[in-house]
């Protein structure tokens, strides 16, 4: 089986960090919300 | 009062969330980068570079950019360096000499005898002399100070693979080591900036700014240009990247082809570099304003997404300031109205920079490992003061009501009034404090109360101030000089 290329290792790499990034801004935006709610709910 | 002047002025403050609501917007569209990106139409490509480097009186630092580029993991064969020495008055020519001499054939120094007209003619010198002869197929323009990790320029002509895409711009990290507060704000200014904002451009199909110390061209992009770069303004890498994108040229943004730069350490030299961008900003409003807003016409840059990006942030201080007066008049007129629009704009600003910091930080973390504290006082410590005011009132009013007695203030009506006018003041005060750390830095005590300032005030009222103050030289049509940013080789590597 033929090895990817050093270019094709590369390329995946960056593709896996980018579509990793849609992931990190759900976690940010529920953390968010979380707060958001928390405050609204019990700190008012 | 009629409702119809309450709702007015309750719109006008409510305008105060314009640019971070678009700030969101924009870094939120980054988060579909992985979806929409030039990776699938990269092709292993390496083009003959050249490499053009302007170069005034940057002794302390050309000689390791160039040994930097030596070692680039690129063919030896398929890398020249032109070093246009712009009539410097340094060790410069010395340094370029003996360097050309170490890499024959591979480092030119072109010296300019009569200096000093601007980046853009010293770039245009470099030009002639790259696209001379059919040798060059790919031209880098980077800056004295900027360090490319090995892999970084092979990272970017991998786009050039594609007919379609014109210029190639990199991340350009702020590298001071051992920096200072400044360079760590400017660190995490760069990841919402670049990283971010550009990623949510590139999914929106139009970019901004090529990187002026980064920026990639193919042959035939530079040649439709006419072989040169525009001269008329301030920011010559905007109307370039512009001008490509007009001509049906893609420009991509690759954050993963990283180059590492200096970047000014003191806020008198901040405020030269940011003067001159933010001058050269209204100056590219001007020049495309047949662009805005028509997005038949001009997809991408005349797109509505990207108008608003645009205009969200040069017009931030003039909506800042109209937010402020219109907060002002409601309290006036009617003070519990003023109160509902002011948390409600707090509300708003906090939820957004919650958001906009944790992705930032998330995106780049090497970088977020030592600019988180200056990330979460952005703001400035006083408008985060406030941040927390408008999500607790409860807790933190208590709490000042408590300081208050205990600094010998009783509260009364008087002292509650003038507080309350102060906080609704802050938006566009918190500029003035931008702008009174940097007139500080250089008087008696300006070493702690500059840094103290600045912090109190932050970072991002601080860049407002700066675009007032771009405004007003355009509008006296003050000359336009190349205050050049002044680097010393502090800048380190991976």
């Amino acid at each position: 089986m033929n090895r990817p290329s050093k270019f094709d290792e590369e390329v995946a790499a960056a593709t896996r960090y980018e579509r990793r990034l849609l992931l990190k801004a759900a976690v940010c935006l529920i953390l968010v919300t979380i707060l958001v709610v928390v405050r609204e709910t019990f700190l008012v | 009062m009629s409702t119809t002047f309450y709702g007015v002025l309750v719109a006008l403050v409510l305008t105060g969330v314009i640019p971070v609501l678009s700030g969101t917007y924009q870094i939120s569209l980054a988060a579909l980068h992985g979806f929409r990106n030039h990776y699938r139409r990269c092709r292993p490509y390496l083009p003959r570079t050249a490499v053009i480097i302007p170069a005034w009186n940057e002794a302390a630092v050309i000689g390791g950019s160039i040994d930097r580029l030596m070692r680039l993991d690129y063919p030896t064969d398929a890398l020249r360096v032109f070093v246009v020495d712009d009539a410097s008055t340094d060790a410069t020519p010395e340094v370029v000499t003996r360097k050309a001499r170490q890499y024959p054939g591979r480092v030119i120094h072109l010296r300019r005898e009569q200096g000093g007209e601007g980046k853009s003619h010293t770039l245009n010198h470099g030009l002639t002399a790259a696209l001379t002869g059919a040798w060059t197929q790919a031209v880098l323009i980077m800056d004295a100070d900027v360090i490319y990790p090995p892999e970084s320029l092979r990272l970017m002509t991998r786009h050039l693979a594609d007919p379609k895409v014109g210029a190639v711009t990199a991340y350009i990290r702020e590298g001071s080591r051992p920096g200072n507060y400044l360079t760590r704000f400017i660190g995490y200014e760069y990841i919402t900036a670049q990283a971010a904002a550009r990623r949510g451009q590139t999914v929106l199909g139009a970019i901004a700014c090529l990187a002026g110390g980064a920026q990639l061209h193919s042959r035939f992009s530079l040649e439709l240009l006419g072989g040169r770069i525009d001269t008329s303004s301030l920011a010559e890498d905007t109307v370039t990247t512009f001008e490509l994108q007009l001509a049906g040229y893609q420009v991509v943004f690759d954050p993963h082809a990283q180059v590492i730069a200096e970047e000014p350490g003191s806020l008198h030299e901040l405020w030269k570099q940011r003067l001159r961008w933010a001058r050269g900003n209204v100056q590219v409003t001007r020049r495309y304003r047949r662009v805005w807003f028509r997005r038949r016409r001009y997809p991408g840059l005349g797109g509505w997404s990207f108008g608003l990006f645009w205009f969200a942030i040069l017009l931030q201080p003039l909506l800042m300031l109209l937010a402020t007066g219109s907060l002002i008049t409601l309290y006036f007129t009617n003070p519990d109205l003023a109160f509902t629009a002011f948390r409600s704009v707090w509300i708003i600003t906090a939820a957004c920079f919650l958001l906009i910091t944790s992705f930032c930080l998330a995106m780049d973390p090497p970088t977020a490992r030592h600019t988180w504290a200056q990330a979460a006082m952005y703001p400035g410590l006083i408008s985060l003061g406030l941040i927390i005011y408008a999500m607790f009132p409860g807790l933190v009013g208590g709490v000042g009501l408590d300081l208050l007695v205990r600094a010998g203030l009783p509260p009364g009506e008087g002292v509650e009034r003038l507080v309350v006018l102060l906080i609704y003041l802050w938006l566009a005060g918190s500029m003035a404090v931008g702008w009174l750390a940097t007139w500080w830095e250089s008087r008696p005590g300006g070493s702690w109360l500059s840094p103290l300032l600045l912090h109190l005030g932050g970072y991002g009222p601080l860049l407002c101030a700066i675009t007032v103050g771009g405004f007003v030289k355009e509008f006296r049509r003050a000359e336009m000089t190349w205050d050049k940013t002044t680097k010393t080789g502090r800048a380190m590597g991976p």
